[in-house]
């Protein structure tokens, strides 16, 4: 008997050791941010029963699906252990272009145009992070303050409006009274979802984000697809600033000032562990629900807005604390 | 006869990874230095022939007080980059210690004010030194997530109004020279000399340095890594604090969003000033050379009425252009490490 | 004879492993213990929890009659233990004194007494016969200067049990004899001393007694005089040396598949030379900083080489990358497999995909992962290769060492590699499982892959190379033919002993 046999029947005995216990264990371990949510739901339906008026419902979600579009780029990014913080500045730009340009060409040509610029500016952001070797965090930082100038160049510090009565319907729009950036959302997170297990790049996503030199030593286009991954959350980040612009029905330089901060926090709050290496969009998109009921909540019980800040700060890093205490209990064994 | 080789042979490749090694090295330091000397002398220059009133008395203080505020936040950056860490709540400790000292001295005179200031901020630092060390939290997150909550905190204690200093001895002491020198800019000098000494002639400088440079190796010789990281976040903190004291001082009037933005600041002058973003390598001095820079560059296009946005801009252009050094460099450390063992 | 240490009954579990069963082991002031056992008994397990960097899951340490828990390593220094770890644990931007003494500074109310720090540390390094600054920094210090300031910082603290674990893997001849004086001097002073080695003739040189650890458990302990080599190797592997049976020799006559003319890498003395052909191993020896390690790395494009042609079957490629290497052919497993090798987050079926050439697959496969497909695929490597895992979803993290280094070689086996090279390829991999993957490997020799394999495990390349290179601070001083690759003739030309006129420098 050599020691291969027994490490074999351990590894076996972990497999198969699920019990009925364990089983519902797991399930309220993965899904847990989905009973606190409705916990939260409950409970301010109770101390404020207008919550559940189909206006404030449609409201919750329109706040929702603003993060949750950003998000999903962002999960991807997190996916592998990258970072964007420039989310602000992206949207405000592209929403800022969408504003300008209305007047003069179709809704399309305008979203079109948004989610290039997005692409463009995410491009940067990747060329940044992969040739000139910055560390992402800080390489998008200093691309937020770039592109925040440049958003406020542009206005001359002014709001824009949006006079086109056809782009704000089309984007603000409401299937009964759901509204449509969150059937958007529900398609994208879905399509995420795909990308990340599904094809080459998710799996070069992941596979970055678990251990960036083994990826690079199997010969995965590590390079490439950090760009490739940087333009696509761009992209997301534009589509977010599309139906901001949409629903403020107009655009400026500080209109999504700090997003990246609940971004960030819808991501993480929903499972996605920042180092990286797997990603969960079910829990990005229960994430920002979780924030916008917050939010909606305080605004509810009449609280000072300021304590959202306070708020979403105290959930994101308690959220990363919690994490980390279950990853040192061993979830994945050979990650450093 | 065999072993003559051998010896021959190691003395041979001995001499020829110093040779390497004296080279990495020296080009290293034509890059540190270049990489916040060479702008701050052509800003320098452009500043005194294009920019009317650049010289003038009025505009040197302003010039010397800005900069004294930024390189004081600067060295705590400094102190938290060179263990591997990254404040980004620095921006929010210095706004909530401003308010605080600005209603304490309203309360309790400049004094009490100026010291409840500093306690504020390291209480602050403190409480990102703890979710660092005790929590796990990764820096970054941590200081963003503080960030968030110090900002609201501000806003809460002002209730966004602003509160207007009464004490003009308080207000005047950020104006006030010595020997034609801003008070700040004594403080700051003071300070640096300090935080100079401490890392490169203390203990806990060397502990910085090992922490930062190969925690692995700081744990194997004992040195206790929590304890030194919670002293950096402290400092951090603490710096900020002082920071927004002298800033309440200058300001005479404060309110909850001012300092937004100053982790941004505060990083471009760390990295400019030569400290690697990998750690080990805290800069000071070059720390302060790059707050003067950056107040100068922030002056200069007050003076040439420049949009404020393109202050931004230019900042963002800053830091890029900083970071790209410092990738460049480490690029070069690790081809230099790479050429020598495996 | 009252020990300094004693180790009773320690047992340390990792997740899954059980890397030590229960050792008990006594130490003797002026005793010289030899510590051996193959990668992977749990050696180095033993030293960290004996330096205080790990705690034991039971079991006592005793020290000089009193039990003690570290819950550091300050606490294990403060009690006397002083460890000169394998890995370099320095601290490249500080200077050679104050690498000396880190963690136990001379200060003055915290200011370090920078003077007397500079002259102990000179009077260390001369009494280890080293010539050396003490105010260069250590970023700037050859491989083996850092080896001797690692042993200077260990005899600069006060310390009763000193504890060497492979201390002369990086040094040359003359260094070892002057290291081996020392470690007789301070046996003398009545101090007991901890050496580990590989090297079993340095155990005989300076070990009074000799401890053999095999998987987990302390199998003998014996004065060195009752042992012989043979004997001594008999307890380690737990049977007696089996001569591995070496195919006959044939001169191998398929295409050169892997041609090296005039590489020059930075850190390597010479330019390289190498060539290979389909279906043989060739191996490099040598020690550590000797050089192989940097050339592998270099013919898979991590490390760029300067000037130089590598042709892989007849077309030169350029290397500026792994990726460009992967696609002209070449492949490489690096010898550190959870760092550079595994993606722990990844399932094994996709650990094993990750490389795959799809090129000769079907529109869909090549543009989608398909499941079905790679299970099936995964299936085929599970059977061929005798991974033992339960199924193909579970975590790569999860395998023993051996179960994983054979993944990574299914992954290298799916890259549809012409030439495979393989960094220390049973490192940290159980007996059992170590004459598998040398049977795969030799498997994959046979289809007809070029096979390099740089080991410092002269057994392993004895066993089953073809040829066999060795270097020696950067240049090969030796290239063995056949009958000739044997374990001796690598141990000895690797260590710079006989510089024959195999060397044509």
């Amino acid at each position: 008997m050599t020691t291969t046999d027994t490490t074999v029947a351990d590894s076996t005995a972990v497999a198969t050791r699920t019990g009925p216990l364990t089983v519902a264990r797991r399930l309220l371990a993965r899904h847990y941010l989905v009973v606190v949510l409705v916990a939260l739901c409950v409970a301010v339906g109770l101390a404020r029963p207008s919550f559940w008026g189909t206006g404030n419902l449609s409201n919750v979600l329109f706040q929702a699906s603003f993060v949750g579009l950003a998000a999903c780029g962002m999960t991807l990014l997190i996916s592998a252990g990258l970072l964007d913080l420039s989310v602000g500045g992206v949207i405000a730009v592209s929403s800022i272009a969408v504003a300008t340009v209305l007047p003069h060409t179709t809704i399309g040509a305008a979203i079109a145009l948004a989610l290039l610029i997005g692409a463009g500016l995410g491009l940067l952001n990747g060329l940044l992070v992969t040739y000139v070797r910055i560390a992402p965090f800080i390489a998008t930082l200093g691309t937020l303050y770039l592109f925040l100038g440049l958003a406020f160049i542009w206005t001359s510090g002014k709001v824009v409006p949006i006079t086109s009565s056809n782009y704000r319907a089309t984007t603000t729009g409401t299937l009964g009274w759901v509204p449509v950036p969150f059937l958007v959302l529900v398609v994208l997170a879905f399509v995420t979802y795909l990308v990340l297990q599904r094809t080459y790049f998710g799996r070069t996503l992941r596979a970055f984000g678990s251990n960036e030199r083994a990826a690079e030593l199997a010969g995965l286009p590590v390079a490439r697809v950090k760009v490739g991954v940087f333009v696509v959350a761009g992209i997301c980040f534009a589509l977010a600033g599309v139906f901001m612009a949409g629903r403020l029905s107009s655009a400026e330089g500080n209109m999504a000032m700090g997003f990246e901060m609940n971004v960030i926090a819808a991501v993480v709050v929903g499972g996605t562990a920042l180092r990286g290496g797997r990603a969960t969009t079910f829990g990005t998109v229960v994430g920002a629900v979780l924030f916008a009921v917050l939010a909606n909540a305080l605004n509810l019980l009449a609280v000072a807005s300021y304590w959202q800040y306070v708020l979403t700060g105290t959930v994101l890093v308690a959220a990363v604390a919690l994490g980390a205490r279950r990853s040192a209990a061993a979830e994945v064994r050979g990650a450093g | 006869m065999s072993d003559t080789t051998a010896t021959r042979l190691v003395a041979d490749e001995r001499a020829r990874s110093a040779e390497r090694a004296r080279q990495a090295d020296s080009r290293r330091r034509v890059l540190q230095n270049a990489g916040v000397l060479i702008p701050f002398l052509l800003v320098l220059v452009a500043g005194l022939a294009f920019v009317p009133h650049f010289a003038s008395g009025s505009n040197v203080t302003n010039v010397l007080v800005n900069a004294a505020i930024l390189a004081i936040v600067g060295y705590g950056m400094t102190l938290v980059i060179a263990v591997r860490g990254i404040d980004l709540s620095v921006g929010s400790s210095q706004a909530l210690a401003a308010c605080v000292a600005a209603a304490a001295v309203n309360a309790a005179g400049p004094l009490v004010g100026a010291v409840v200031g500093v306690a504020v901020g390291a209480a602050l630092g403190l409480v990102n030194g703890v979710l660092v060390t005790r929590l796990r939290v990764p820096g970054f997150v941590a200081t963003l997530s503080t960030m968030s909550v110090f900002r609201g905190l501000v806003l809460l204690f002002t209730g966004g109004a602003p509160i207007m200093i009464a004490s003009t001895s308080f207000k005047s002491a950020a104006t006030t020279s010595v020997l034609g020198v801003p008070v700040p800019f004594l403080v700051a000098l003071v300070l640096g000399a300090v935080a100079w000494f401490v890392l490169d002639r203390m203990r806990f400088g060397k502990h910085v340095v090992a922490v930062g440079g190969a925690p692995e190796a700081a744990v194997d010789t004992g040195i206790s890594v929590d304890r030194v990281l919670l002293l950096a976040y402290l400092v951090a903190g603490a710096a900020a604090g002082v920071g927004g004291v002298l800033l309440a001082s200058q300001l005479g009037v404060v309110n909850g969003s001012v300092a937004s933005g100053l982790e941004l600041q505060a990083i471009a002058i760390v990295v400019l000033g030569g400290t690697s973003m990998a750690g080990g390598r805290p800069r000071i001095i070059g720390t302060f050379i790059a707050a003067l820079l950056l107040s100068m560059i922030n002056s200069g296009l007050n003076l040439l009425n420049v949009p404020s946005f393109y202050q931004y801009v230019a900042l963002g252009g800053l830091l890029v252009f900083a970071l790209s050094i410092d990738g460049a460099q480490r690029a070069a450390v690790r081809r230099m490490l790479e050429g020598r063992h495996s | 004879m009252t020990a300094v240490v004693q180790v009773l009954d320690v047992v340390q579990e990792y997740p899954g492993v059980r890397a030590l069963k229960g050792v008990s082991l006594d130490l003797a002031p002026g005793q010289v213990l030899g510590l051996v056992g193959e990668n992977g008994a749990g050696k180095s397990t033993l030293i960290r929890i004996l330096g205080g960097i790990e705690q034991p899951v039971s079991g006592r340490l005793v020290v000089r009659g009193e039990d003690r828990t570290f819950r550091g390593s300050a606490e294990s220094q403060a009690a006397g233990i002083s460890v000169v770890s394998q890995e370099f644990r320095l601290v490249p931007q500080l200077s050679v004194a104050d690498n000396v003494f880190l963690g136990h500074e001379s200060t003055r109310a915290g200011v370090v007494d920078a003077a007397g720090t500079r002259a102990r540390t000179a009077e260390l390094l001369d009494q280890l016969g080293l010539d050396l600054d003490p105010d260069r920094p250590v970023s700037s210090l050859t491989v083996g200067d850092r080896q001797m300031v690692e042993i200077a910082r260990a005899l600069s603290r006060e310390f009763d049990v000193l504890i060497m674990d492979e201390p002369t893997a990086a040094l040359n001849g003359a260094e070892i004899l002057r290291l081996h004086a020392i470690v007789r001097r301070i046996a003398e002073q009545g101090k007991a001393v901890v050496y580990v080695s590989h090297h079993l003739d340095e155990i005989f040189e300076i070990c009074h007694d000799v401890a053999v650890l095999r998987d987990g458990s302390l199998v003998a302990h014996a004065p060195t005089a009752d042992l012989d080599e043979a004997r001594l190797v008999e307890h380690m592997l737990g049977r007696a040396p089996q001569t591995y049976e070496r195919g006959a020799v044939t001169e191998h006559a398929g295409e050169e598949r892997l041609t090296v003319r005039g590489l020059r890498v930075p850190g390597v003395a010479e330019p390289f030379d190498l060539s290979v052909r389909a279906g043989e191993i060739v191996g490099l020896a040598g020690l550590v900083g000797s050089g192989r390690a940097e050339l592998t790395r270099a013919l898979f494009g991590d490390l760029p080489a300067t000037s130089g042609e590598v042709r892989v079957d007849g077309r030169a490629v350029r290397l500026r990358s792994s990726r460009e290497a992967v696609r002209h052919g070449i492949f490489m497993l690096s010898e550190d497999r959870k760092g550079e090798g595994i993606l722990p987050h990844l399932d094994v079926t996709e650990n094993a995909m990750v490389s795959r050439d799809r090129s000769g697959l079907g529109l869909l496969r090549r543009l989608l992962p398909v499941p079905a497909d790679e299970s099936a695929q995964f299936e085929r490597l599970r059977t061929d290769m005798r991974i033992r895992v339960p199924h193909g979803r579970q975590l790569i993290g999860n395998l023993s060492g051996g179960n994983q280094q054979k993944v990574l070689l299914g992954r290298a086996l799916l890259s549809g590699c012409a030439v495979l090279l393989l960094n220390e390829p049973t490192r940290g991999v159980d007996v059992g499982a170590k004459v598998d993957i040398y049977q795969l490997v030799k498997q994959l020799a046979e289809a007809g892959v070029a096979v390099v394999v740089s080991s410092s495990d002269a057994p392993e390349l004895a066993a089953i190379t073809d040829r066999c290179a060795v270097y020696f601070a950067g240049r090969q001083v030796a290239e063995l033919h056949g009958r000739d690759v044997t374990e001796d003739n690598i141990v000895s030309a690797s260590v710079g002993q006989t510089v024959q006129e195999g060397s044509d420098v």
